[in-house]
C-alpha cells in the first residue's frame, strides 16, 4: 500500500479520534471549547475522518479494481495537501468565529474532493499510462 | 450437475477461501451484521420523523444511529479485515477485537437511548464508550499501517 494511502488512513484515524474527544468535551462542558463546535465536530468526522479513509482505501483499491494504474500519482499527492490544509483552516474558522478561514478552508478542501474526483474517473475509465 | 454435488463443491470452495483468508473472520462478520441491523434501526427514524435530521430530541439519536451504528461499524469490518490484505501485515487480534465490539455497542445503545430518555449522563457514558472503541480500532490496525523495522 502506498505510503501517500496509509498517511491518508493514518489521518483519518487521528480526525476519528479528535472529532469524539471535542464532542465528548463539548457534552462535559459547552463552554471549555469556544466556537461553533457541532459543526466543526461534524466536519472533523465527515470530511476529516470518513471522507479520508475513503481517499485511502480508494486510491488503493479503485485503480486494482478498474483493471488501471491510478492516472495520477501527482494529483493525489496534491490531494493530500490540499485536503489535510482545507480541513484545519475550516476547523479553526469554526472554533476562533473566522468566517475568512472556514472559506479559504473550504477551497482547498473541494480542491481535494475534485483532485480525488477526476483522478478517479480517468483511472477507472483507463486514460493512464498502461 | 446433480445438486448435492453443487452444494459440495460450494461447500469446498468456501473452506479454501476461508483458509487462504479471503473470507470474513468472526469478529468482522459480527461488525458488517450489526452495522446492518443499525442501518435498519436508523432508518426508524425516516418512518418517525420523515427525515434522518429532524429537528428535535430524538435527531442525535437517530443520526448516530447512522454514524456510529452503520458508518462506524462498516468501517471496523471492511478495516480490519482490508487493510492487513493491502499492505501483508497482520492486524492485532485476539481479545482486541472483542473490547472493540463490546465498547461499540455499549457506546451506541447507551448514547442513543440517553438521547431518547433525556438523560444527559448516559450521552456522555455511550459518547466515551464510542471514543474507546475507535481507540482499541486505532490501536489494533496502527502497526498494519505503520510496521516495526526489522
Amino acid at each position: 500500500m502506498h505510503k501517500r494511502n496509509r498517511l491518508f488512513v493514518s489521518i483519518a484515524l487521528i480526525y476519528g479520534l479528535l472529532g469524539g474527544l471535542i464532542a465528548i468535551v463539548r457534552l462535559l462542558d459547552p463552554s471549555l471549547i469556544p466556537g461553533n463546535v457541532p459543526r466543526a465536530h461534524g466536519h472533523i468526522m465527515l470530511l476529516g475522518f470518513i471522507l479520508m479513509m475513503i481517499y485511502g482505501i480508494a486510491l488503493h483499491v479503485l485503480p486494482r479494481f478498474g483493471g488501471f494504474p491510478l492516472y495520477s500519482e501527482r494529483m493525489a499527492d496534491w490531494q493530500l495537501y490540499a485536503a489535510n490544509t482545507g480541513l484545519p483552516l475550516m476547523i479553526a474558522g469554526w472554533l476562533g468565529w473566522r468566517d475568512m478561514l472556514v472559506m479559504t478552508g473550504g477551497l482547498f478542501t473541494y480542491g481535494a474532493i475534485v483532485l480525488f474526483g477526476l483522478n478517479m474517473i480517468l483511472t477507472v475509465r483507463g486514460k493512464g499510462s498502461a | 450437475m446433480p445438486e448435492k454435488n453443487i452444494a459440495e463443491v460450494q461447500r469446498q470452495a468456501h473452506s479454501r477461501m476461508a483458509q487462504m483468508g479471503f473470507t470474513f473472520s468472526r469478529d468482522n462478520r459480527g461488525f458488517i451484521i450489526a452495522a446492518q441491523g443499525y442501518l435498519m434501526l436508523a432508518g426508524i427514524g425516516l418512518l418517525i420523523n420523515g427525515s434522518l435530521l429532524a429537528d428535535g430530541a430524538s435527531r442525535p439519536a437517530f443520526l448516530h444511529l447512522f454514524t456510529l451504528g452503520f458508518m462506524l461499524f462498516m468501517i471496523y469490518g471492511l478495516g480490519s479485515h482490508m487493510l492487513p490484505r493491502f499492505t501483508g501485515n497482520p492486524v492485532r487480534e485476539g481479545v482486541w477485537p472483542w473490547w472493540q465490539m463490546g465498547l461499540a455497542h455499549a457506546g451506541v445503545a447507551s448514547y442513543v437511548a440517553g438521547y431518547l430518555l433525556g438523560w444527559h449522563g448516559l450521552v456522555i457514558v455511550g459518547a466515551l464508550l464510542a471514543w474507546l472503541s475507535l481507540a482499541v480500532f486505532t490501536f489494533r490496525v496502527w502497526p498494519v499501517l505503520w510496521p516495526k523495522k526489522c
